[in-house]
């Protein structure tokens, strides 16, 4: 399935689509309360496995630009478990 | 078979909720159904010129809210299908003069009447939306093939969920084959692709429609019609019929996406 089609030869209908799916990134995630919450602590908890992060540091973003929407997480590494810890 | 109350909803205005709510109820009558079509939208009714009734209501569903007649007074016998029945909204009340309550009680009273009770849900998703949606066993939502009209049916969709109705479909109404075979318009997978719900109808761009609502007779009473065909093969997929969806031109086939949709479950 093509998402982004090249620019200049994208149709009302490709455009629509595209145009759509970045909307409904904004609007489904706006409406959730706790999306993020829960994004970032499954997030975070996944990542623990690796490694030793500063939780109070981490930054979550949802950036939507042009012809995509981006999940842009910022977190600070304390250290790198040697061993990685399974469930 | 057990009394079903679907309620038909859009969150947008203007993609033809109500002429879809008086087609589908007549075409369950036309199938031998006792069917019921509620207008939930106060203060903006329309069902009743849809459905060429607009001369005969005397009572209607706030008057039964509040007590100031009995159901059955309110409620209008088509003039065509013995086993078809009008309960008209309130003209000149306002949105909140019937509650989630009141509407959920009139419903289970209809059950006890009728197989079929449809609600017309107003547009919007306030208090008028709420209480179309309270009684509903299952839910129709419909959208067309336009940006604006698919956000607000995912919104819509969004809040059904949380609402934990169950079952839930589509009705993609006005579509155009040769706009999405032009690559102007969204296709019917395009849409369900989006949305990811169900499907129970396609309805195609008709002009019959309006000549239809100009008389005050439904669309599935004309048997020409592609618009009543597509809405008479809705009313038979919720009788449990398989009604394959005719193949709209387009770069894939519905039937592909669909199974393909249900794999993927």
């Amino acid at each position: 399935m093509r998402l982004f089609g090249k620019a200049g030869l994208r149709n009302p209908r490709d455009i629509a689509k595209e145009r759509l799916k970045l909307m409904l990134i904004q609007d489904r995630i706006q409406v959730s309360p706790g999306f993020m919450e829960e994004l970032r602590e499954a997030l975070l908890s996944s990542l623990g496995k690796y490694l030793d992060v500063d939780r109070e540091g981490t930054e979550l973003s949802l950036e939507v630009g042009e012809n995509r929407g981006k999940l842009v997480a910022s977190v600070p590494i304390k250290s790198v478990k040697r061993r990685v810890e399974h469930d | 078979m057990e009394p079903r109350v679907i309620t038909i909803t859009s969150g947008k205005g203007g993609v033809g909720k109500t002429t879809i709510t008086a087609n589908l109820a007549t075409a369950l009558a036309l199938a031998g159904h006792q069917v019921v079509a509620v207008d939930a939208d106060i203060g903006l009714r329309n069902l009743d010129v849809m459905m060429g009734l607009e001369n005969r209501i005397v009572y209607d569903l706030v008057d039964v809210a509040e007590g100031r007649c009995r159901l059955r007074q309110a409620l209008i016998r088509d003039k065509r299908l013995s086993n078809l029945f009008l309960l008209p909204a309130a003209q000149t009340k306002d949105k909140t003069a019937v509650q989630p309550a009141d509407m959920v009680k009139i419903c289970e009273e209809l059950r006890s009447e009728f197989s079929f009770v449809l609600v017309d849900s107003p547009a919007g998703i306030e208090h008028g939306f709420r209480t179309a949606l309270a009684p509903a066993d299952e839910v129709i939502v419909v959208t067309t093939p336009e940006v604006a009209a698919v956000r607000d049916a995912d919104r819509v969709i969004g809040l059904l969920e949380a609402a934990g109705k169950e079952s839930v479909e589509l009705a993609i109404n006005r579509v155009k084959p040769e706009m999405v075979e032009r690559g102007d318009m969204l296709s019917v997978e395009d849409v369900l692709e989006i949305l990811s719900i169900p499907l129970i109808g396609v309805i195609p761009e008709d002009p019959e429609v309006i000549v239809a609502t100009n008389k005050g007779v439904p669309v599935v009473l004309n048997n020409l019609s592609p618009s009543g065909q597509a809405i008479k093969d809705m009313a038979r997929r919720l009788l449990g019929e398989e009604v394959p969806f005719p193949t709209l031109k387009g770069k894939e086939s519905i039937f592909n996406l669909l199974s393909r949709w249900l794999r993927r479950k």
